[in-house]
């Protein structure tokens, strides 16, 4: 009789290596989603900051062009495509005329994320939410206001 | 004469733990991948210095049109007409300088205003479309504007 023993294993040994396998891979799935959850709350603030940066960005740039020359643009509109979603959530963006900030919020985050804008034109407080939003500059009332569409 | 292959168990389970590891291991990096590629496509369109340069560009050109049409001392409709052709022409070599810079842009004829005698302003539209970014302006152009 012969009997190829190489590399098999006794059930016992066989069984300890299986309790073994699970303990490591149970450790791994529980340390991998810990991390995981962490990655994302990062990932989706990051994502937050850039919008929020963008709006900022864009805000400032509207300005910059109205105050360009002596005579303002009769009418200026800047549309912008943001982000649809972050991490698969929606979000608002909030101008907030009286600090001059932009605030973004969203389900996927308890914090909320902030940017500063700094510009000469006045800003009407306003609230959007994700995907295409539009800066207009009012003739009239020399202000900018941020709609969405 | 039996023949016993048990063999293989020890490979199984290693690569069962290798694979839990990589999936692990991907949404992890996943997430930062993510990150970056949004942080960096970031950057690109919030400035407006060629939006700026556009402006100013075609604010000097199209004073510069309004300025011969009237050197030209044409009746108002004459200049009128003179006046809309050229903005015409602008709008196409502004159209292809743009397209070299994945730009897309239109300048066009809005209107004009007279004093009975010559044409006091012209108004154009500006149309600047990016990726990203669509900037929409009109702007009134004076002969004096540009120089």
């Amino acid at each position: 009789m012969i009997r190829d023993e190489r590399a098999a294993t006794s059930p016992i040994s066989y069984s300890l290596t299986i309790a073994m396998a699970t303990i490591l891979i149970t450790g791994l799935v529980v340390a991998g989603s810990g991390h995981v959850s962490d990655q994302r709350s990062t990932t989706a603030r990051a994502q937050m900051d850039v919008v929020a940066q963008q709006v900022a960005g864009n805000l400032e740039a509207a300005d910059r062009l109205v105050r360009s020359t002596d005579s303002p643009p009769s009418t200026l509109e800047l549309e912008r495509q943001l982000p649809e979603q972050v991490l698969g959530s929606g979000y608002t963006v909030e101008i907030d005329d009286s600090s001059d900030r932009v605030v973004v919020s969203s389900p996927i985050s308890d914090r909320t994320v902030t940017a500063t804008f700094d510009v000469e034109t006045d800003v009407v407080g306003s609230t959007v939410r994700d995907g295409r939003i539009t800066i207009s500059y009012d003739t009239g009332d020399d202000e900018l206001e941020v709609t969405d569409g | 004469m039996a023949v016993t292959s048990d063999r293989g168990q020890m490979l199984l389970i290693g690569a069962i733990v290798l694979a839990v590891l990589f999936v692990s291991l991907s949404f992890v990096l996943n997430g930062s991948i993510q990150t970056t590629s949004v942080s960096a496509e970031a950057s690109d369109d919030v400035s407006a210095s060629e939006t700026h340069a556009l402006q100013d560009a075609t604010r000097r050109d199209v004073a510069g049109v309004l300025r011969s049409a009237i050197q030209a001392r044409s009746s108002v409709s004459g200049q009128r007409t003179h006046v809309q052709e050229n903005v015409s022409q602008l709008g196409q070599r502004y159209r292809q300088y743009y397209a070299h810079q994945d730009r897309i842009v239109d300048v066009t004829w809005v209107g004009a205003t007279d004093d009975g005698s010559d044409l006091t302003a012209v108004t154009v539209e500006i149309v600047e479309r990016s990726s990203r970014v669509t900037y929409r302006a009109s702007i009134e152009v004076e002969p004096g504007d540009g120089t």
